[in-house]
């Protein structure tokens, strides 16, 4: 990214990579009629991402790593974007944020996000790996198999911390505390 | 809860969820064994199975990475899609058969998704589809046909194999050590064969090969990494494909990009004898990042195959009807070399061929002895030999230098002394004169790459012959980190290789690093191995390697502490400290984590103020105070404290009024102010105040359109111009005046065109043209859809969307035509046509 070039407006540099470019390419995706059209919003999101992130010049040499990190950077975006969502109603400026951050109608999952993010960090301590699992499949959409590609791991393993990380979570966020 | 609890409650809960739901019940008795707290702890869990389903589901269809999961085609080519067998790596695979009924045999069809392949796939399937062709072998599953869909993914269609991958073949069967090698050799037969017919694997793995109910290994996608991967021609500049591989199978080489050859499939085979014969793979690779899993395959040396058999579990030796023990002994010695060998580091200790590696198995299970002798001691000679080779050369230039000065006269001395310095003194102006001259050229970062390069060889070599000089070594540093910054260095114009970047970087910053320990009072050197530190750190961050990136920050500011320390209130010192501070938050911004980023670049910010208390004449600490508030005002903005954000940019604002309004000809100061007032409007539109955000980007534009008119050649300016007149028309859209909206955006898509149609003019600001248009065509739909507005006028204005939809289409098409498109970009083309579609009247 190349926002800390001096002459260059901040924002003008940071935001469009993560947000304006993200929404166009979501809107875009969304109101174009595509045959493959069963799409869940945020997917929508996911695919504008991966197609943003892979045309930075950067000699991604492992599709492995690729997958690894822009499931960590979109995990990081939601997340970004529910927390600023919530700071800006706090001072009172909720509707011009939600009327013109297409990124929220995009992003619509049907858990809180930020509760999940922060229930994730629990399992992450309680057993990395399964956390890691979690973030790929939940937050980069990876499947079965590319998870295990990335965690060098086998698919039935991923399988099996996946199927077991889900009730977890779920416990924790609705399930009286323990 | 702890870890361990957890562990069993998991171990416990994975069974329960594998089981049938009448079994459950049962299954939980065995599996808690009486632990009453355990099952009441599981069963507090089963409770959630449903709504998991539900509810926490993967947000991306299985199977999608980087394109939504497909419907099934009914037909690829001229097959009928039947079903699909399975999703890998590159794409999917289909069973199908011929749908013209020519005959009726099955075969695999393999759809490439992942964005490897482009149109130029067909073409080199073409091309190779002679050798291909060739590839006539029992063990290798043909590839029969190839192309392109209509939607241009590329696909290959090969012979259908019905089987097992060869690991679980063999454990399946329960096949001993002898039986695992013998079906080993007939894979060796097939990939010799395949090798004798010129043509490499390059991704073998235990997957790509199926092992047929007879008992016949075959191997799959022989000849893809040929298709796909062949020259790939000037788009590796910008884009840069995934090469095939598998990470855990590809050897050294490999994954340091260098040419594929036998001996890797040599290497890939290795690994596959490897974990076939002792249940486990030779290294376990880090699942970080990618230079470490490049530097575990190139460095980390395999555990003896015995030693690994030895701590195989249990369950593992059983699969071949043994104890870990056992196994270990059984792999002992003359396997275990033969198993080195193979895995060698360095490719000439391998084996040279297949077939050498094959041999070798056979002599062993004939009993006789083998070639492969404790491979430690060859590769130490051959580590020995390769380091003499690369000290022979510089070793004869140093004689000859001692001889040649040696043997010459004073006058000799003299002229050669002469020499050095004009080489010296034109390797310097080509580098650091030359290049700044035509690096505002479009298009010409090739040359400065040559250039810069040439002219750091020539700085080398005298360094070399200069010895110790201080002066030379320094301008070598200066030369790697120019070389870097043409190779990669994002936010100028560079080549894209990030990784040769980040290399040279890190030799400039160990040069300079080194020389400062020396003078550690030598302020340039200082600040030259500061600036480094920081690029480096920058560098590693572009390449996703976060981690290292960090390290070298937190490197960069604990030196600039020192300083500060040992010179308290120095104002230099302080302004590194300030920008040391800065690296380290960038580099969490770069990874989106703003709150870690947020009170670094608050501290930055308070140094740059510190710097200009003690200096308030110095205009350039006021510029990066200025930037400083500006970077972190950005950071509050995005975290959605928009006070904080907007308090910030007022006081960039206040000091870059005073800089401009001190010299009114100083148009750099103009464009900063100008970006002052455009962020404040972004501000006040967030903040819903859309009266204040208009009047800001007025403000921009004024001071903008005075800067693009004291320099007309000025792009940057001309581009800021255009880019405030869209940001108008996009507040005014806000504020519901579409008129005017409509308006500005079309003032703004003609000074986009007229960018777009210098003859120097880069893609990106071709593309802004288009994405001006769509600007256009979407506030036009917006208007359409106003309550009250009359049938006719909408039809007009949705048709008058439509014909901005198809103009922005056409741009990118032109600009694909002349394929100077990134490939992210294709879709536009494709959407944008839907879109202008979709306005069609009869669609309504």
């Amino acid at each position: 990214m190349n926002w800390r070039n001096g002459d260059k407006s901040a924002l003008d540099e940071m935001t469009p990579v993560l947000y304006d470019e993200l929404r166009r390419m979501a809107r875009r995706l969304l109101s174009a009629e595509r045959p493959d059209h069963t799409l869940q919003p945020t997917a929508l999101v996911h695919e504008a991402y991966l197609r943003l992130i892979s045309q930075r010049a950067v000699d991604w040499k492992n599709r492995a790593h690729f997958l690894g990190v822009a499931a960590t950077m979109m995990r990081r975006i939601l997340i970004n974007h529910a927390k600023a969502a919530q700071a800006a109603k706090r001072e009172g400026y909720a509707a011009a944020i939600s009327l013109e951050d297409a990124l929220g109608v995009f992003t619509n999952p049907q858990v809180d996000l930020l509760d999940l993010d922060h229930t994730l960090d629990k399992l992450s301590e309680l057993d990395p790996q399964q956390g890691k699992v979690v973030e790929l499949r939940y937050f980069g959409g990876l499947s079965i198999e590319e998870t295990a590609e990335v965690l060098g791991i086998s698919p039935a393993t991923v399988k099996r911390e996946w199927g077991t990380a889900r009730l977890w979570l779920l416990q924790q966020m609705e399930g009286p505390a323990a | 809860m702890d870890s361990k609890r957890w562990g069993e409650i998991k171990a416990v809960l994975a069974g329960v969820l594998e089981t049938d739901p009448q079994e459950r019940p049962a299954t939980l008795d065995r599996l808690c064994n009486h632990d009453a707290e355990l099952r009441r702890e599981v069963e507090a869990l089963l409770v959630y199975e449903h709504k998991a389903d539900r509810v926490l589901n993967t947000v991306v269809a299985p199977g999608a990475s980087l394109r939504a999961e497909p419907p099934l085609p009914q037909t690829i080519g001229q097959y009928r899609v039947l079903r699909e067998l399975g999703h890998g790596g590159m794409g999917v695979v289909y069973l199908g058969e011929r749908a013209d009924g020519q005959y009726r045999k099955q075969a695999a069809i393999k759809l490439i998704t992942s964005g490897r392949g482009d149109s130029g796939s067909e073409r080199r399937f073409r091309r190779e589809r002679q050798i291909l062709a060739q590839l006539e072998h029992n063990g290798i599953a043909r590839l029969l046909d190839g192309g392109t869909t209509a939607e241009g993914q590329p696909y290959f269609v090969m012979e259908y194999v019905e089987g097992l991958p060869l690991v679980s073949y063999c454990d399946g069967e329960r096949l001993g050590t002898a039986a695992r090698i013998r079906l080993f050799l007939e894979v060796c037969d097939a990939v010799a064969y395949a090798h004798r017919q010129l043509i490499v694997h390059r991704d073998l793995k235990p997957g790509n090969i199926l092992v047929s109910k007879d008992g016949t290994p075959k191997l799959l996608d022989f000849g893809l990494g040929h298709v796909l991967d062949a020259e790939s021609g000037e788009e590796e500049i910008t884009l840069t494909a995934f090469p095939l591989m598998t990470p855990a199978y590809a050897s050294p080489e490999q994954v340091r990009g260098e040419p594929y050859t036998v001996a890797s499939d040599v290497y890939s085979l290795g690994v596959i004898l490897y974990e076939l014969l002792s249940g486990r793979r030779p290294y376990k690779l880090p699942t970080g990042s990618y230079l470490e899993m490049a530097r575990a395959v190139s460095e980390e040396e395999p555990l003896p195959l015995s030693q690994a058999a030895a701590q195989t579990p249990a369950e593992e030796a059983e699969k071949r009807g043994l104890t870990p023990i056992q196994l270990g002994r059984q792999l002992a010695g003359d396997l275990e070399r033969i198993a080195a060998k193979a895995l060698a580091k360095d490719a000439r200790v391998r084996y040279h061929d297949v077939g050498g590696f094959a041999a070798d198995l056979g002599r062993y299970l004939d009993g006789r002895p083998v070639l492969a002798r404790p491979a430690t001691l060859r590769y130490r000679a051959a580590k020995l030999l390769r380091r003499h080779k690369v000290a022979a050369p510089a070793v004869a230039l140093a004689a000859m230098l001692i001889v040649g000065f040696a043997g010459a006269t004073w006058w000799e001395a003299r002229r050669a002394e002469r020499r050095f310095q004009e080489v010296r003194g034109l390797a310097h102006s080509v580098m650091f004169e030359l290049h700044d001259a035509i690096a505002k050229l479009p298009g010409s970062t090739a040359a400065r790459a040559l250039l810069v390069r040439r002219a750091l060889d020539y700085l080398q070599n005298l360094a070399r012959e200069a010895g110790n000089n201080a002066d030379l070594e320094r301008d070598v540093a200066l030369g790697y980190e120019r070389v870097a910054i043409v190779q990669g260095y994002p936010g100028e114009s560079n080549l894209g290789h990030v990784s040769t970047a980040t290399e040279n970087f890190q030799k400039a910053e160990e040069i300079l690093g080194r020389l400062r320990a020396r003078s550690p009072s030598n302020q340039s050197l200082v600040k030259d191995h500061q600036r480094l530190l920081n690029e480096l750190a920058s560098s590693y961050g572009s390449s996703g390697n976060f981690q290292k990136a960090r390290e070298i920050a937190r490197k960069s500011l604990a030196s600039a502490e020192a300083i500060v320390r040992s010179a308290p209130g120095d104002a230099f010192a302080l302004g590194d400290l300030s920008a040391a501070t800065a690296a380290l938050a960038d580099t969490y911004t770069d990874e989106a984590q703003y709150e870690q980023a947020i009170p670094l670049r608050e501290k930055s910010m308070q140094l740059a103020r510190r710097v200009v208390d003690s200096k308030p004449d110095d205009v350039e600490a006021a510029r990066n105070l200025a930037l400083a508030e500006k970077r972190l005002g950005a950071l509050y903005g995005v975290t959605g404290r928009l006070q904080d954000c907007r308090r910030e940019y007022e006081l960039a604002r206040e000091i870059d009024e005073k800089r401009s309004a001190a010299n009114p000809t100083n148009m750099p100061a103009k464009l900063d102010l100008s970006y002052d007032y455009s962020d404040l409007g972004w501000v006040a539109g967030r903040m819903g105040n859309f009266d204040d955000s208009l009047a800001s980007h007025r403000r921009a534009l004024a001071l903008r359109e005075e800067a693009a008119k004291a320099d007309p050649n000025d792009v940057r300016a001309a581009t800021a111009v255009a880019s405030s007149t869209g940001r108008i028309g996009k507040t005014l859209r806000s504020k519901g005046d579409f008129p005017g909206a409509i308006a500005a955006l079309q003032d703004s898509a003609a000074r986009y065109e007229k960018l777009a149609n210098r003859p120097s003019a880069d893609g990106q600001s071709v593309r802004e043209w288009a994405e001006a248009r769509v600007d256009i065509a979407e506030t036009l739909v917006a208007m359409s859809d106003r309550k009250g507005t009359p049938a006719a006028q909408r039809q007009a204005l949705r048709a008058q969307a439509a014909d901005d939809y198809r103009k922005a289409r056409d741009i990118y098409q032109g600009l694909k035509d002349r394929g100077v498109l990134p490939k992210v970009y294709f879709n536009h083309i494709g959407d944008l046509q839907a879109l202008a579609d979709g306005l069609k009247p009869a669609a309504r």
